[in-house]
């Protein structure tokens, strides 16, 4: 398997700020990679170091197998969907589809084909005519991909390309998105911050903080398996226990993540638990718990009985539900 | 959107208001045609066409109008150069001095003209620049690429940074990123800081009487002949073409640049 994007020990530093710090990476071929993180984790700074709009402080990165420190954004063999799009106000929707083959010297006819191909690769044909600021979010994001994906990129960079559209569209890009880059056989690297979105579309997902990488893995593994505290609360809103709690539980000095969805409430036995608060949430309902000082959510399933704040409960949960994590944030 | 309507007497102090300022131009038109040519005299005892044959056969007008439009066109061309690159650091990059460097640029145009021309005069002197085209062209430039820098920067704060990026992005170098996205996005706004620059030149006095030798651009030439009396009604005409020539670009600019305040490049 070829290595697409390869970060050796990078980092990018803004004064005394790092907002990327010795991060490793290797993104293969054809792979769909997203990295996740809260906003200033750094993970659109690597967007935007792999584009070149960013030059490494220190470290270098790969990008199919060549150093790209001296190689300028214009001679890389990779595109990007802009978080706001950055369509050409002045030009139309064929003619921004068509710029990156007119900058690379395709004739005319040739160029408006291809644009027009790609407009219907992306279900907006009909709309070539049309200047960007008559389109609507949904379409300016879908003219975007078109865009960057009609010069053949070997990697395409995704900047929170879903971040502006409402719930139902996200929903739909997401799994467009899917089919296209399979289809395609492209890789693609995806910056978001939704947690939901990152593990159902990627691949592999890289979980970013404070300008490092904490995990990186396949979805399941980054839900089930999350190695440090922050990769626990974050993808997912897991329970965090401290490691006093999990030593007692346990014997073992560790943090311990514990989904919510794996706590359950039972009759007798288990820990006891005083209940602070409830929301509902449609399908489930979330319990937030008080166990000898802990905060803990649950979630019930829909007809099971809510107890009322104040209760004392007793909870409980599967044995392989309680997750150790031996490495601390970092 | 308002819905009310203004009173009768709101109406009539805002017509008023713009007779006041519009009247006096026509009676300078009005004067063009007159038969008497020592004192300005109302209502005019004739009406001539007689002075536009005069003025066209004066050699002194031909002059100074030609002095007129080399020097706007030529400072406006300095200023479009200068005004834009100036107006693209200051709003693309951050450095040090940037506030300072944007305060001074606007600067000549709120200082009174007569200090930029006093100063301009004994620096060219302490330099010993001979007065020439060249004094008077810098002495415009001064104040032109203000309108064009204050055009422009606006424009480029209102163009989405992101483009830059997405035309690099799309291969184009930096050549190519100015020809085919910067520049559509910010002509418009070129066009219009060039014609006012234009304007602002074509017509300045205070700032060219002290940077000039011996020459006489239009304004100053007018000024003359009015302290002269000597066929009088040759000023109105001339002061008809100043107005026409000064008012065709200005209302050009307003056309461009109106419906221009959504953001280029914003995508939501």
């Amino acid at each position: 398997m070829t290595t697409a994007v390869a970060f050796r020990k990078v980092s990018r530093h803004y004064g005394p700020v790092r907002a990327v710090d010795a991060v490793n990476l290797e993104v293969a071929e054809g792979e769909f990679f997203a990295m996740l993180g809260p906003s200033g984790s750094g993970k659109t700074t690597c967007l935007r170091l792999i584009a070149g709009f960013e030059k490494p402080t220190a470290g270098e990165i790969e990008i199919f197998g060549k150093p790209s420190a001296t190689v300028p954004p214009y001679r890389r063999p990779v595109n990007t969907v802009f978080q706001d799009y950055a369509l050409f106000p002045h030009l139309n929707v064929r003619d921004n589809v068509a710029y990156g083959l007119m900058i690379a010297g395709m004739g005319k006819a040739e160029r408006h084909a291809a644009a027009d191909a790609a407009l219907e690769m992306v279900a907006m044909p009909g709309y070539a005519e049309r200047k960007p600021s008559a389109l609507s979010g949904g379409q300016r994001q879908r003219v975007a991909l078109a865009r960057a994906l009609v010069n053949k990129p070997k990697v395409l960079l995704l900047d929170e390309p879903l971040g502006a559209l409402d719930l139902k569209l996200r929903e739909q890009m997401q799994v467009e998105l899917k089919g296209l880059q399979r289809q395609l056989g492209i890789t693609f690297v995806f910056v978001t911050h939704d947690q939901g979105e990152a593990l159902s579309m990627a691949d592999r997902v890289a979980v970013f903080s404070e300008g490092r990488i904490q995990q990186v893995g396949r979805p399941e593994d980054i839900y089930d398996r999350p190695e440090t505290p922050f990769v626990a609360d974050f993808v997912g809103s897991s329970n965090v226990l401290p490691p006093e709690m999990v030593a007692r539980l346990t014997g073992r000095k560790a943090h311990a993540s514990l989904r919510p969805e794996a706590v359950h409430l039972q009759s007798e036995g288990g820990l006891e638990a005083r209940v602070t608060g409830q929301a509902f949430l449609g399908a489930v309902t979330r319990l937030t718990l008080d166990v000898a000082g802990t905060p803990l959510s649950a979630l019930l399933q829909k007809g099971q009985p809510v107890p009322a704040t104040g209760d004392s409960v007793r909870i409980g949960w599967d044995e392989d539900a309680l997750h150790l994590m031996e490495r601390g944030n970092g | 959107m308002h819905s009310e309507r203004a009173s009768l007497g709101l109406k009539i102090a805002a017509a008023a208001g713009l007779l006041f300022m519009h009247l006096p131009i026509l009676l300078i038109f009005a004067y063009a045609f007159t038969t008497e040519d020592k004192s300005y005299q109302w209502p005019p005892p004739g009406l001539t066409l007689k002075w536009f044959g005069v003025t066209w056969a004066r050699p002194d007008v031909w002059e100074a109008l030609s002095l007129s439009l080399r020097v706007a066109a030529i400072s406006t061309v300095i200023a479009l150069i200068l005004g834009t690159l100036c107006a693209a650091a200051v709003a693309r990059t951050r450095f040090f001095g940037r506030e300072a460097i944007s305060l001074l640029v606007i600067l000549p145009i709120a200082l009174p003209g007569i200090i930029t021309g006093i100063s301009l005069r004994s620096a060219f002197n302490l330099a010993d620049i001979p007065f020439s085209f060249w004094t008077i062209v810098l002495g415009h430039a001064t104040f032109c690429v203000v309108v064009v820098y204050n055009n422009a920067v606006a424009r480029f704060r209102r163009t989405s940074g992101s483009l830059v990026e997405a035309s690099m992005d799309l291969g184009a170098n930096a050549f190519q990123t100015f020809r085919y996205v910067i520049l559509p996005n910010i002509s418009t706004a070129l066009l219009a800081g060039g014609m006012l620059a234009f304007a602002l030149s074509f017509d300045e006095v205070i700032v060219t009487t002290f940077t000039a030798g011996q020459q006489q651009t239009l304004p100053i030439w007018m000024l003359e002949e009015l302290v002269r009396p000597r066929q009088r009604p040759v000023t109105n005409v001339v002061a008809m073409v100043v107005v026409l020539v000064t008012f065709l670009p200005i209302l050009g600019a307003y056309y461009l640049t109106r419906g221009t305040d959504t953001v280029a490049g914003q995508g939501k």
